[in-house]
């Protein structure tokens, strides 16, 4: 059995109140150095995400818009093929809705929104506007895409 | 992107209506746009006109130099590497005066593409060869 002076126990008491102190400051510390991997990988990711995924979903956007216009050709008897062109734009639009930048998104939510009523059978002029609101959209888009293209370089 | 660019899209969409709707009547230009030689090349150009106004729609092609992006492989031959052009190309739509001469040149928009290529559909009478080519026994 080990016997110690009072001066002794102080001592070790004091020695053992540093180490609860220093391990609880680097559990915090690694709560941080965790919060901080977290953010980074977030933002890594978010970033492949933008600038791998978007051309290809820009390059479909277009496709699609594209082969809408040529629908109208025959108005009328293209109707379904005009809907499909158009629920395939609102479909990728809002796949890129999540995937874009703050002022963007709120211009690609006030797309969706003014045209959430046109996927049922949509007027000529209704889908005329649809097009070149469409065509306007992509083009911000591909501009971002470009801008952002040189935030990690 | 300004408003007024927005508006540009609209007015885009709205002559490719009117080519659909043949409101508009294209024809193969017969005043060529002016080009710098060995750097640009004209693809097909065509005229129409609408509103007292003559539009001319063409392709041109521009020769600029490749990029380079040099790598670990490469990196060594880059003092000696020759130079690499490429082509590429833009559609460009503008207003023109009764010479050929250019007064005004619309933004270069991807909607133009839609445009360049209704007019070719129209042009080259798709369309009414198709039927024809079904009709036929």
């Amino acid at each position: 059995m080990i016997f110690y002076t009072k001066q002794q126990k102080m001592h070790l008491s004091q020695i053992s109140e540093w180490a609860s102190i220093t391990g609880a400051a680097l559990t915090l510390g690694g709560i941080v150095l965790t919060l901080l991997v977290f953010l980074g990988v977030k933002k890594i990711r978010s970033y492949y995400s933008f600038n791998i995924r978007m051309p290809d979903l820009i390059q479909k956007l277009r496709d699609h818009n594209s082969s809408l216009q040529k629908q109208f050709r025959d108005f009328d008897s293209n109707k379904k093929d005009i809907q499909y062109e158009i629920n395939q734009i609102i479909a990728i639009m809002e796949t890129v809705e999540h995937k874009t930048l703050k002022d963007l998104r709120q211009k690609i939510k006030v797309f969706l929104k003014n045209n959430e009523d046109l996927t049922d059978s949509p007027e000529k002029e209704t889908a005329w506007k649809f097009y070149s609101d469409t065509a306007a959209l992509i083009t911000r888009i591909s501009e971002l895409v470009e801008d952002r293209k040189w935030d990690y370089k | 992107m300004t408003k007024e660019n927005e508006s540009y899209f609209e007015a885009i969409a709205k002559i490719i209506k009117l080519t659909q709707e043949e409101k508009i009547k294209w024809q193969t230009a017969t005043k060529k746009p002016k080009i710098l030689e060995g750097i640009e090349k004209i693809d097909s150009a065509y005229t129409g006109e609408y509103l007292g106004k003559t539009l001319r729609i063409y392709k041109v092609y521009t020769k600029s130099e490749k990029p380079y992006l040099p790598d670990i492989h490469t990196s060594f031959s880059l003092l000696v590497r020759p130079t690499e052009y490429q082509w590429t190309y833009s559609i460009v739509l503008e207003i023109i005066d009764k010479d050929g001469n250019v007064m005004w040149t619309f933004p270069n928009l991807n909607i133009l593409s839609d445009l360049y290529e209704e007019i070719g559909y129209k042009i080259a009478g798709v369309s009414d060869f198709i039927c024809e080519l079904l009709k036929e026994k």
